[in-house]
């Protein structure tokens, strides 16, 4: 008997959350903010069309990639174009709300379509999240408010706390929130198959490569490997919670807080634009009635504060007259192949290859026999340097990775010294000697580095036997020195006006 | 009846998502359609050493070499500013990238497309003023050069080479003298006979079984 009711309970639970009615503010906004990012990323894509998406140029389809020649038909340049053009349009008529449903249908078509005949430049897994959020929203009643769509229904919709506001079942914003909360279980459990992701290596590298836009602090971040490491396990901890704690009260505030700053960090670090602000989007999901009620007021307070008297206005009491559907619809319809038309007739002129130039076609030039010789020289061997990574000295380690630089000493103290690599590299024998100031070798070392490992750290204690001075360790790969660093041991061996702050300069 | 139906559908999303979950937690079946593209996310999977971009190279019947890319009515950098050949990391459309450079521009009948990759470790990417506080050495960035893909003029796939990092990865473990004794132990081998072209060219030349211990 209890059991049953439990039962019963859980089912009811599930029915509130899935089937309870809201009006879907949150989705609305979705609805605005998600095409326009998408434009973003279009917008410069739109100019390339022949090129990118069509058989007159270079399409990259993703279904080759998976041994599927021929699964979806790659257009010609003509059909091309006027499917972009209607994406486009598709895409500012769901921001606005203009036939909402079937715009929203057509983008949800239309968009991965692109994607997956554009592998290489166009579709990335911001693509696919913005697939889901589209198809969620198709599903949705998003453009019964705020939207063309109400306007041209008559409603008064602007203000929450007065409008009248139409109600829907919660279910396509709940999905959407499950589908936010599930792709970062996937993005958990792809840093889980990552054991660099743990040592911050798989970081490093993402920030130091140029394949993203440019990025402002990346670089930076970089000299900070404490930093790194930590930022690292907060996030993999936070994308495992998020599905299971991310619904209500200060939990909700608190992991979508950090989601907002963990996607600017992206922006930050390593350069990414798009897949934030698509992401960013999606939290709009988890707006409800509440906190719309809550921000309305706020703002009408606001209002009265800042705006005089006889500035505030009143929107109007009454619902305006309905316009007939079919015009409705008629107008949308004579608007797209309107655009379409525009579209394929502005890419035509614009000629992309240059092929109808007055000057005739372009003439591929000789590359510099200097230059071919020089990219015909294959499958060199690497220099000993180029596999060195960072060869640094320091007194503290986290997980494994040396998060202090120093170069200042008391007898007593243990140093670490650890050297970083390349991956892949051989195993290997690394040397670290100790040397004084007149290049006498003090202490010679070294341990082997196996190919699966990416750093080795070597431990030297200084003990009252080593007089005071200068003294570098010196670090040899193939038996050849590669770096080496100065270090200062004792009270009288520091160097006057040395910093006692490293951090990071060891010249 | 209308609930029922959404149910159902909120079921069935529900659980496509939670198959790719699970099929990305344990590796199963993770490449076996275009479509597992969309319910994997597995961003930001890989990671490399090295910076590696393509070059797009047209061999000309009179020895001379071409570029192809960037293309001469100019480079479509997608995601920053490199080419869009480099975001084709396994050389899949690269050689169509080619053709579609031949196909619009004059030039002397070119004989193949050849897809050189080139490589530097990506330490060098550091600009100067970082690089001077992190490191103590001068900066001197080298590039290494590997065959990537050789297509000929109509795009047709001659020969696909691993990425330069995976060539490394093989030869440090094959760079092993008894791993190499043991590849070659107890395993068929065939020679061609070009004088046999109007017979079976493929001639059995020895068959050594290894002993028993």
């Amino acid at each position: 008997m209890h059991e049953s009711a439990t039962h019963e309970g859980l089912g009811k639970r599930i029915n509130r959350f899935f089937y309870a009615e809201e009006t879907p503010y949150g989705l609305a906004l979705m609805r605005m903010v998600l095409p326009a990012v998408l434009l973003i990323a279009a917008l410069p894509r739109a100019l390339r069309v022949r090129e990118l998406y069509s058989a007159d140029g270079a399409a990259a389809p993703l279904w080759e990639n998976y041994g599927y020649p021929g699964l979806l038909p790659v257009p010609d340049a003509t059909v091309a174009v006027a499917l972009f053009t209607l994406m486009l349009f598709c895409m500012v008529t769901t921001l606005v709300g203009w036939q909402t449903r079937i715009s929203l249908l057509v983008l949800t078509l239309l968009y991965p379509y692109f994607g997956m005949l554009d592998s290489a430049s166009t579709l990335t897994k911001y693509t696919v999240v913005a697939t889901h959020a589209l198809a969620l929203l198709c599903c949705s009643h998003c453009g019964s408010i705020w939207s063309v769509d109400a306007w041209l229904a008559g409603r008064r919709q602007w203000n929450p706390l007065t409008a009248r506001s139409p109600r829907f079942a919660a279910w396509p914003r709940r999905l959407l929130q499950m589908l936010v909360g599930l792709v970062y279980l996937g993005a958990a459990i792809t840093k889980m198959h990552t054991p660099a992701f743990f040592s911050g290596d798989q970081l490093t590298y993402w920030m130091l490569t140029e394949s993203n836009f440019d990025n402002p602090i990346g670089d930076y971040v970089l000299l900070y490997p404490a930093l790194i490491l930590v930022v690292a396990y907060v996030t993999i901890v936070w994308e495992t919670l998020f599905l299971f704690v991310a619904w209500q009260g200060t939990a909700r505030i608190l992991m979508l807080g950090i989601g907002l700053g963990f996607h600017f960090m992206t922006w930050a670090t390593l350069g990414l634009i798009i897949f934030p602000l698509v992401y960013c989007s999606l939290y709009l999901a988890f707006i409800n009635e509440q906190d719309v009620q809550w921000a309305a007021v706020r703002l009408r307070h606001l209002r009265q504060r800042i705006l005089p008297v006889r500035l505030r206005f009143a929107r109007g009491g009454a619902d305006r007259a309905a316009v007939e559907p079919s015009r409705a619809w008629a107008t949308y319809g004579i608007a797209a192949a309107a655009l379409v038309l525009v579209g394929i007739e502005l890419e035509r002129r614009s000629d992309p290859f240059g092929v109808a130039r007055p000057e005739g076609r372009y003439q591929l030039e000789p590359l510099p026999p200097e230059r071919v010789r020089e990219m015909m020289t294959h499958d060199r061997p690497l220099r000993p340097i180029d596999k060195l990574f960072s060869f640094d000295v320091g007194t503290t380690a986290f997980g494994g990775v040396l998060v202090d630089r120093r170069r200042e000493f008391d007898h007593g103290e243990r140093a670490i010294v650890q050297c970083s690599v390349q991956h892949p590299h051989e195993d290997m024998w690394v040397g670290i000697d100790l040397v004084d100031a007149d290049g006498h070798i003090v202490h010679q070392g070294g341990q082997v580095l196996p190919r699966e490992t990416l750093r080795t750290s070597i431990f030297y204690d200084f003990s009252d036997a080593l007089a005071d001075g200068e003294y570098w360790f010196v670090l040899r790969l193939d038996g050849r020195e590669v770096s080496r660093r100065q270090i200062f041991v004792g009270e009288d061996g520091k160097p006057a006006g040395a910093t006692t702050d490293p951090a990071f300069a060891l010249r | 009846m209308k609930k029922w139906l959404t149910s159902l559908g909120i079921a069935g999303y529900l659980a496509l998502l939670g198959y790719g979950i699970v099929c990305h937690s344990l590796g199963f079946n993770t490449n076996a359609h275009p479509a597992m593209y969309f319910i994997i996310w597995d961003m930001y999977c890989g990671w490399g050493s090295y910076e590696s971009r393509l070059h797009v190279l047209g061999e000309g019947a009179s020895g001379q070499y071409y570029a192809l890319t960037p293309a001469p009515w100019g480079d479509f950098h997608p995601f920053g500013s490199i080419g869009r050949q480099n975001y084709d990391p396994n050389a899949m459309h690269v050689g169509r990238m080619g053709v579609n450079a031949l196909r619009y521009t004059d030039h002397e009948p070119i004989d193949r497309i050849v897809v050189i990759e080139e490589t530097w470790p990506k330490k060098y990417n550091l600009p100067d003023h970082l690089w001077n506080r992190r490191y103590a050495e001068p900066k001197d960035k080298q590039s290494y050069y590997h065959l990537r893909a050789v297509f000929g003029a109509d795009g047709t796939l001659v020969q696909r080479n691993p990425l330069w990092e995976q060539v490394l990865a093989q030869q440090v473990v094959l760079n092993n003298p008894r791993l190499m004794s043991d590849m070659s132990r107890g395993r068929p081998y065939f020679v061609l006979d070009p004088s046999l072209r109007n017979r079976s060219a493929v001639t059995p030349a020895s068959y050594q079984v290894g002993e028993p211990e």
